[in-house]
Order: structure tokens, then sequence, then C-alpha cells
């Protein structure tokens, strides 16, 4: 009969140590002769797990079945790479923003974002090399950045200052209501449309108002019981 | 296998979530066993197994896919009794469970079943294994075991109150919300093979009765309370902050044939969750045990639990539900499973009461146990029943982090109650 030191429990005979805290179980000058185990020793792996090697090589055929039709229809056709790279472009980018993360030990949320963030990047630069537009580095790219930007802080306010429920919504709201200034923001600089804001101003006002309105719910816990009790689904 | 069972049955109410939350990983399992005080022999549990199944056609079952439902196939044959593997409630693969959706097991002195929840509960799981062990030992001693105590006759022919779906005989016409708040959840490392942890605790009753005696409380009422207290500590190192900790609530199960008139060896119970919110402040032990008496003495009386099941009856017969295609139902259930299916508690303690045997049989056991298999996420489960004098405590787990138990068991020391652990190591 043996007892932990540390938790004072007795112990099965067939213990080594004690399953609770994990200290060694000592028998100070006697040897003790093992009782009989409560269950088999763990002797062979029974789960079989598909690796994520064998993912990433079922995807990465999955992947490769349409961009090849699709590459080897447009050769055929027209000799050449043409209306098959916008596709091939997309499936490429799809694949990048799919498979790095599977691959990926670590859970680096922030890094797969700049990941998403530059091949979406050059896949619009490859849109406007093929459709000749000068519109990438004016427009489409500060929208990109910004939007990563706020998605990269979303997510480590998330998960670094544990920002939940309707914090976590305001704070959404509020990077939010910076998009749409920075669209018509690029718009007029790059088209010269209005001198000042024209529309974005109206979601800006809207999306703040809302955050705040978030804030001082979430603030006040007899009044965030009351809406939730009458508008639970 | 010759039986007179009918050929295919519906799911029932209780078990119609199983099948469609079951993943690559994770089934719901549970296992009842027996510890004899010899050693097993795989040939006469063979027959005996064979000569038992006759009498339980609902659960002498495989699981199939219909267009609209799942429902259970009876078995052409008596499945194969296997040997015991290191843990247990091992997950069974979609072909196990298309081939028969429980397992009969043994090692050294034990006989265990593990049964897939559709099939049945904890009540009906235990009429089975009592019936079996009577047939085993009939066979190995020679001996005639009376059909007292829970043994079915093996010689009837099955009774129809024991394949009935007991939800919808007892549906009423008031149904209660299921609308629950969120729990804390417990966390850990999962272990990457899916092993499962398993902590055994044995308790004399002549310790543990008159502490739930001192603080006239029920043992289920003790063991939940301490259990609320463990899951508090563990909140308290994980959460610091008062404001952001969640309340502390354990998941019971309730028999429903204790409240309602009921012959049927399939699932028929409901759970309750009894729980404190420490965001109001530290509780003390006294304040926990009043907490879970309290609410469990207010649950527990027929006309709560009626609503109660007439609320799942009642989506049961959702004629939008009824007429949806199998996987599109089964993604809703899995979606709803996922939301809020194990978030309302931070672990199920399940208590089976007392085990009790014909005299007859009682002379070979040595002891019974109740295990519980792990959730989808949450980590912990744990499974109680008294045989004897004693009291049998089975925590489950997923992770590596032995938190709970170290909690759980150490509090039952510090109320002076002496406890003995065994595990099943790697």
């Amino acid at each position: 009969m043996s007892y932990c030191v540390n938790c004072g429990v007795e112990l099965g005979d067939s213990e080594k140590s004690c399953p609770l805290c994990l200290t060694k179980i000592i028998h100070p000058g006697r040897k003790i002769k093992p009782g009989e185990a409560l269950y088999p020793p763990h002797g062979h792996a029974s789960d079989q797990r598909v690796s994520r090697s064998g993912i990433i090589l079922i995807l990465t055929l999955i992947f490769l079945l349409p961009t090849s039709i699709v590459a080897m229809a447009d050769i055929s056709m027209n000799f050449s790479i043409t209306w098959s790279g916008y596709v091939l472009g997309a499936f490429l980018l799809l694949y990048l923003s799919i498979v790095p993360p599977i691959a990926s030990k670590k859970d680096l949320p922030v890094l797969f974002i700049v990941i998403d963030a530059v091949c979406l990047s050059l896949y619009l630069l490859l849109v406007e090399h093929m459709t000749g537009g000068k519109w990438l580095v004016s427009v489409a790219l500060p929208i990109i950045l910004g939007i990563a930007a706020a998605v990269s802080v979303l997510v480590t306010l998330a998960r670094k200052a544990k920002l939940v429920g309707l914090n976590l919504f305001a704070a959404s709201l509020f990077t939010a209501a910076f998009l749409p200034v920075l669209i018509e923001w690029r718009l007029n600089a790059a088209y010269g449309l209005h001198r000042f804001f024209n529309w974005a101003l109206y979601p800006f006002v809207v999306c703040l108002i809302l955050g705040a309105i978030c804030l001082v719910i979430n603030r006040n816990e007899p009044l965030k019981k009351k809406l939730a009790r009458k508008f639970f689904l | 296998m010759n039986t007179d069972s009918p050929n295919w049955m519906r799911l029932d109410n209780a078990a119609k979530i199983y099948p469609a939350v079951r993943k690559r990983s994770w089934s719901a399992m549970f296992r009842l066993s027996a510890t004899l005080n010899e050693t097993i022999e795989p040939r006469v549990l063979q027959t005996a197994l064979a000569a038992t199944l006759k009498r339980f056609p609902s659960l002498a079952v495989r699981l199939r896919r219909g267009f609209f439902w799942y429902y259970l196939e009876g078995i052409q044959s008596v499945p194969a009794v296997i040997q015991d593997e290191s843990y247990p409630c091992k997950r069974m693969t979609k072909d196990e469970i298309r081939r028969c959706a429980f397992r009969v097991l043994y090692y050294n002195n034990r006989i265990a079943v593990e049964f897939f929840h559709a099939l049945t509960d904890g009540s009906g799981g235990m009429v089975f294994l009592k019936t079996l062990l009577a047939e085993y030992l009939s066979l190995k001693h020679h001996t005639e075991i009376p059909s007292i105590e829970g043994v079915l006759d093996r010689n009837m022919e099955p009774n129809p109150g024991e394949l009935e779906d007991s939800f919808f005989v007892h549906e009423g016409d008031i149904k209660q919300s299921r609308r629950e708040e969120k729990s804390y959840r417990l966390k850990g490392t999962l272990e990457p093979d899916r092993f499962l942890h398993l902590t055994a605790g044995t308790v004399c009753l002549s310790d543990i009765l008159p502490v739930a005696k001192r603080h006239s409380v029920s043992l289920t009422v003790l063991l939940v309370s301490i259990m609320i207290a463990a899951v508090i500590d563990i909140q308290n190192k994980d959460i610091s902050h008062r404001r952001r900790q969640k309340p502390v609530k354990i998941q019971v199960p309730v028999n429903l044939r204790q409240f309602f008139k009921s012959e049927t060896l399939r699932n028929f119970a409901l759970y309750i969750t009894p729980g404190v919110d420490p965001r109001m402040g530290d509780y003390s032990f006294a304040e926990i045990l009043k907490a879970v008496h309290h609410k469990m003495g207010g649950e527990l009386n027929d006309k709560n639990l009626k609503a109660k099941l007439t609320a799942n009856v009642r989506s049961e017969k959702n004629l939008l539900l009824k007429i949806m295609p199998l996987f599109i139902k089964n993604v809703a259930l899995r979606t709803v499973y996922n939301i809020i299916g194990e978030t309302t508690s931070s672990v199920t303690l399940s208590n089976m009461g007392i085990i009790k045997l014909p005299p007859e049989m009682s002379a070979y056991v040595k002891r019974m146990d109740f295990i519980l298999g792990a959730l989808a996420k949450n980590p912990y489960n744990c499974g109680v029943l008294s045989y004897g004098d004693k009291l049998y405590i089975n925590i489950i787990r997923t992770v590596r982090e032995p938190v709970l138990e170290h909690g759980f068991f150490t509090y039952l020391r510090k109320l002076g109650i002496p406890v003995k652990i065994e595990s099943n190591r790697r």
C-alpha cells in the first residue's frame, strides 16, 4: 500500500507515480512488487491520423486538376497563356491562402494575413498588367494594406488582449469605420472625383456611433442583460 | 443470430444528436464494467454474449443512414468479444458503428461493455451488463441466477415497453426554454493520438456518506459541489480578472425512469446543470452545497422534467427539420452542437447510484465501474457508481494535465475522506 506524500491519497499497487500530481512514489528501505495494472499497457499507436503533408498533397492535386485543364485549353486555342492567366492566378491565390496555415505547426494568424495580403496584391498586379490598367498602386494596394492592418490589429487584440463579445464587435466597427474613408480618399486622389469626402462620412459616423453604443452597453451590465432578454433568438 | 427483433428502429429522441455530431476523432461512448474475483474466460463470455443478445434487440444493432434520418438495424451475427485496450471508451469509427454499435471487452478479471450513446443510456446499458454477467456466471459455475435486481430472463421474449421511445410517450403540453448561460470551459494540451487518461478513485461509502449527511445533502449533491469547487479553483488560476470569469456549471444526467413510468432500454435521460457564478463573489463550500442542493431540488420533479422533455420532442416533430435531407440535417445539428452543445457546462458528472446484484452474482463480483467517455470539446468527464461498500469515481480526460482530478480528489481529502487512486498509464 502506497500513499502520495504530496496529495495524501492512497495509490494503486501498479502506480509508479501519483496520477494526480505526478510525484514519484518512494518506498524507503523496501522493495514493492508491482500490482496488476488497471488497463493493458499502451503499446501500439491505435489511431491513424492523416498527416499534414498528406493533406497538402491532396489539396495540391485538387488544385492541379482545374488549373492544368484550364491552362491546356487556353494553350491549345491561343498557343499561349491568355485568359487562363486570371484563373490560374486566382487558383494560386486561393492555394497560397489555404496551404500555409495547414503546413504551419505554429499558430501565427497575423503572418498568414500578411501572406494573404501580399498574394492578393500580386494577383491584382497580374490583372493590372494583363488589362493595361493603372490602379494598383493608387487605389487597390492602399485598400488591401489598410484591410490587412485592420484585421491584424483585431486578431491581435482578440488573442493577446482577450478582447471578446461586444468589446471585440465595437473594435471591429471602429476599424471598419475607416475603410470607406480610405476607399473614397484613394478614389478621389486617383480619379479626381470629388475635392472632399462625399459618401464615406456616412458609414464612418454610423460605425463610430454603433461602436460607442456597443461599448456603453457592455459596461452597463443590467442593460446588457435586459437587451439579451428582449432580443434573444 | 436468429432473433425476432424488428429489422429496424428509429433512433430515440435523445439519440438523434450522436450520429450527427460524431467525428473522425470522437464519438459519444460510455463504458460499464464488472470486475470479478476470477480471470475471465473469453470463450464462455462469447457464448454468454450470444445467448444474451437475443433478449436485447434494441442493443444488438448497427447504425444505418436513411435519406432523412439515421436508423438502427438488427445485426445478423454476434460480435466477437475483444481484449481490452490501454484506455476505455475508444471512439468508434464510422465502419465500426455500421457493423455493430457496441463492444464487449475483457481484461484479466474484468468484463466491460462499451456503447455508442445512440443505442442506450447508462441504465439500459447496466441491465445489459448485469444480464450478460448472469449468463456468463451461470455458464461458468452452473448456478441458477434469479432474474431480479435488473437481471432480465434470457429465455423470455423482449417486452415491447423495453423498445419504446419513452420521450414521445411522456410528451406534455408545455415546453421549457433550453436557453442557458455559457459555462467556464476547461482547457489543456490535447493528446495527439487521442489517448484517454483515466483516473479511478475509490472511496468507502462509510467515509463519504457521513460527510454528506453532516451537510444534509445527497451524495450526488456533495460530489457535484466538490467538482464545482475544483473547477472554480482552476478558473481562478486561469482568469484572475473576476469580471472576465464565467459561471461554473456541472452537467448532471437525470435518469427519467425515476420520474416517469418506463421500462425502456433505450435512452431516457435528461440533463440539469447546477452551478454557481463566481463573478458574484467567492463562494464558500457551504454556499456551493446550498446552491446545488436547491437547484437540483427545484428542477428534479416530474412537471419540470416533462416540460424539458417536451421541448426536445417538439424539436424533433418540427416539419422543417423532418423534411430536411440527412446531410443538411447533419450540418445543422453539428453547427448547433458546436455552438451550444458543450458550452453550458464545464464537466459532466453522472452518478448511476447504488448498483445491486442478486446475491448469487455479487459473491463473484468485487467491483463495478461506470466510465463516461470524453465529449468532443470538453476535456473531462466523470462517471460515478456505488457498489457494495465502495464508491467508484472515474474521471476521464483527453488532455495531458491531470488538473481537475487533482483538484477533485484532493478536495475529498481536505474533507477528511480517504481516497485510493488508480490510473491507466501510457
